[in-house]
């Protein structure tokens, strides 16, 4: 890839920036998640008084895996018009900044990722074969996010808007992704629909091996991948399509 | 209006001997313009305009504030497509806008800035590297170069970005008014390696308001008006043309006050 090295120096400016600016530096890809946790347990744990014993575990679960698809499609989608002036003077394939603020994310994903496992061992949860299960629940999750990633951040320039509707679309699908509760509650009916939302099987995946030592529900996941590859095609035909296009839509 | 006559094929020979490399043909850019809900007016920002780039030449482009000068620096920049027309260009050529600053990280160093331009005008990480030490003695940055960028004055930075685009090698350069750089003896260094690199065999295309700038640096002048090629050829001939047609506007324009003004003077007495 031509763009690689651009690429690879864009994400470690991204995450130099952000310690640079701030005044406790990288604490903060830690201290902001689990603030944005607590929060959240805070209101389904202790105030609507949600699940059993074991509600922690899988609240943090679901919302590390949640967390990570949400920050990276909501910046992927944005990124071809935060970089405006820069992409009116230079030519740059347009793919470059989604990608950019995608793979920032995943570094930090990753990251908070080790603190969860940290946090399962610690709580008492033994490792065991299964959880290899992860590396293709992970990547599925990549592909899902690129595709979508990059399919908003090629159609939002057409139509500013849209920036309005994603980010309350984001917000319905984080409640309907069963972070909160479990789908086996929800009627047969309601259930089918609920299906539907691709982060349902992923974040299913995500507990069924780290929580339950199951291997991840392969069909769960082949449906990901199924939703991700034509959205991932539009979105790399639009960004060629456009590629010079990009510059007079916005200014 | 052509403006090509015989004085401006004697003039540089040495020009007109080389090959042509970018061959502009009856070019158009249109713009999209929002004028309300769910309606866009198409708004032609180059209407017609011919030319051709020859290698090693100083091409300067004149014209009106409005007139399309930054939208065809966009079109030879390869950043945009034109709408209607075609733009021909030698195999595997790379041309880049001088632009000070793309990309620039205030909270970074000055080195890493000077990295993240370079990528982004094409270069690979290790010929940048490589180029850092010359970037930091050009720029006259010294121990700056490795603080916040955030922390340079506004010359600084300019230096720095002038730096980098200057090390950046494009066979084709396209400059818009970038002359004026930095306090005064930046400003010549600056003028100096930009002349070094147009009397050198870099093809250079020149945007600017100084006709001074451009008489001193341009074998041929392209002349823009409203979005089309009206003149093009030898550089003072072309400047004059432009002059006169800018005297003759403005001329009118006084007049044209002067009759608002008895009107209005007019309506006041009655």
């Amino acid at each position: 890839m031509e763009y690689r090295e651009l690429v690879l120096y864009g994400v470690y400016t991204d995450l130099r920036t952000e310690v640079a600016r701030r005044f406790l530096g990288f604490a903060w890809w830690i201290l902001e998640p689990v603030m944005y946790m607590a929060v959240f347990y805070a209101v389904f744990g202790l105030g609507l008084r949600q699940g059993g014993p074991d509600y922690v575990p899988f609240l943090l679960t679901g919302m590390v895996a949640w967390k990570w698809f949400d920050g990276s499609v909501r910046q992927a989608s944005t990124s071809i018009l935060a970089n405006t002036s820069l992409i009116q003077q230079i030519f740059v394939p347009k793919y470059v900044f989604g990608l950019i603020q995608i793979l920032t994310n995943t570094f930090k994903f990753l990251l908070v990722l080790v603190l969860l496992l940290a946090f399962l061992l610690v709580t008492g949860r033994r490792p065991s074969l299964e959880w290899f299960g992860l590396v293709p629940v992970l990547l599925v999750q990549f592909l899902l996010i690129i595709s979508l990633g990059l399919l908003l951040g090629a159609v939002i320039p057409f139509m500013h808007d849209l920036k309005l509707l994603v980010d309350n679309a984001l917000m319905l699908m984080m409640f309907m992704s069963g972070i909160f509760f479990d789908a086996s509650s929800l009627s047969e009916g309601a259930n089918a629909i609920f299906r539907l939302n691709p982060m349902v099987p992923l974040i299913e995946a995500h507990r069924a091996v780290l929580l339950h030592n199951e291997w991840p529900h392969w069909g769960g996941l082949g449906y990901v991948v199924l939703v991700s590859l034509p959205m991932l095609a539009v979105a790399v035909l639009l960004l060629r399509r456009f590629e010079r296009q990009y510059p007079k839509l916005i200014y | 209006m052509q403006v090509r006559t015989s004085k401006a094929r004697t003039h540089k020979t040495r020009a007109r001997k080389k090959a042509v490399i970018v061959e502009v043909q009856n070019v158009g850019v249109c713009y999209r313009q929002r004028t309300g809900v769910l309606r866009y007016q198409k708004f032609w920002g180059l209407e017609d305009v011919s030319f051709e780039i020859r290698a090693g030449e100083t091409l300067g482009i004149i014209g009106a504030n409005g007139a399309g000068k930054s939208t065809l620096l966009r079109l030879l920049a390869r950043v945009t497509e034109p709408d209607r027309g075609r733009i021909l260009w030698r195999k595997n050529m790379s041309s880049s806008l001088l632009a000070l600053n793309v990309g620039f990280r205030p909270e970074l160093s000055g080195r890493n800035n000077a990295i993240i331009s370079g990528l982004l005008l094409g270069l690979k990480l290790k010929e940048i590297t490589r180029l850092l030490d010359q970037i930091r003695d050009f720029s006259e940055l010294g121990d700056f170069f490795d603080q916040p960028a955030g922390t340079y004055s506004t010359g600084m930075r300019a230096r720095l970005g002038f730096a980098v685009a200057i090390h950046a090698d494009r066979d084709l350069m396209l400059i818009d008014e970038v002359l004026g750089v930095g306090d005064e003896s930046f400003r010549l260094k600056s003028q100096q390696a930009m002349r070094e690199k147009i009397r050198g065999d870099k093809t250079v295309v020149l945007v600017s308001h100084s006709m001074e700038a451009i008489r001193e640096l341009c074998d041929r002048v392209i002349w823009i008006d409203k979005g089309r090629s009206v003149g093009s050829g030898n550089a003072d001939q072309v400047i004059e043309a432009y002059s006169g047609a800018v005297r003759e506007a403005v001329k009118q324009l006084i007049l044209e006050a002067r009759r608002n003004n008895a009107a209005k003077g007019g309506a006041a007495l009655k």
